[in-house]
């Protein structure tokens, strides 16, 4: 051992087996709660605060709370994670963040021949030919102008 | 006392390579053997040991605060995995900062008990990883 020569890599079917039958739902748990507590213990470190400084700054009196805390075994309550980002200033819970838009896109494909009118009126979008005189419209319509007067896709 | 060190698969990710012991010749590692004593009595706590091993290879890092420390000599990274007081393990390590660790063996972790030293099959897998822990500074 440890002379230099690489080590051997080891796979265990036991091991294999057990986490094979662990819920990814468990798993994720378990990962939640230790990247939290490594996100407090980050931010602790940015502060140069020991354990006590932390447990003053949440106005807790027991010490070993913050090692079960940092342990990343503790499973937070929301009141907890909400007194941790006051007391060290970072985000632990993404509540009330405008989450990412769902956008839904669709295609329509008008035809028709505008050579009677130059202009056309297509979900509040105002058509017309280039070169064409333009009448007053109000604002709510918005205004393309056309360079065919076949067709019209709107996207 | 003859042994190897192998990587273990699979715990072994980006953030930490994790290690455990074969005796002698023998087929299982030291974890292997502790995984077997303890998963009749203790399944749940033996499947949280080993997916917060599986964090710690692959998300975290091991990290200080996910282990006991000062459980071996000074100096010598002889801890324990985090267990509180309500936990019915006790899983001893050796951690070389937060990318390796050498996990060993433990045991069932009698409530009545103050320190290890009151349990024979603790002391026995302690004392065990002290020595290891020794002979690597040694030869590092």
């Amino acid at each position: 051992m440890m002379n230099g020569k690489t080590m051997e890599t080891y796979t265990s079917k036991l091991i294999d087996d057990l986490l094979d039958s662990i819920d990814p739902i468990d798993q994720e748990k378990v990962d939640a709660k230790m990247l939290l507590a490594a996100k407090v213990a980050d931010a602790m470190k940015v502060k140069k605060w020991k354990n006590k400084d932390l447990l003053k700054a949440v106005g807790k009196d027991n010490p070993s709370i913050i090692t079960k805390w940092l342990s990343g075994t503790h499973n937070f309550t929301v009141d907890t994670l909400i007194e941790l980002q006051h007391a060290l200033n970072i985000k632990l819970l993404a509540l009330g963040e405008k989450e990412d838009e769902v956008v839904v896109s669709y295609n329509k494909t008008v035809s028709q021949k505008v050579q009677s009118s130059p202009i056309m009126v297509c979900d509040n979008v105002i058509f017309w030919m280039k070169g064409q005189s333009l009448p007053s419209f109000s604002s709510r319509f918005s205004l393309t102008a056309l360079n065919s007067p076949h067709s019209i896709t709107q996207t | 006392m003859k042994y190897k060190l192998v990587k273990l698969s699979s715990f072994s990710g980006n953030e930490c390579s994790i290690y455990s012991i074969l005796l002698n010749d023998e087929q299982e590692t030291l974890l292997d053997k502790f995984i077997k004593e303890n998963k009749d009595t203790f399944l749940s706590e033996i499947k949280n040991i080993l997916q917060r091993l599986r964090t710690i290879g692959y998300k975290t890092g091991a990290r200080i605060d996910f282990f006991k420390l000062e459980e071996g000599n000074p100096g010598d990274g002889v801890c324990a995995l985090y267990d509180d007081e309500e936990s019915n393990l006790r899983l001893y390590c050796i951690r070389y900062g937060t990318q390796l660790v050498v996990v060993g063996s433990g045991g069932p972790k009698p409530k009545e008990i103050r320190a290890l030293q009151e349990d024979e099959k603790l002391t026995e897998e302690n004392y065990f990883l002290k020595r290891v822990s020794a002979q690597i500074t040694q030869r590092i």
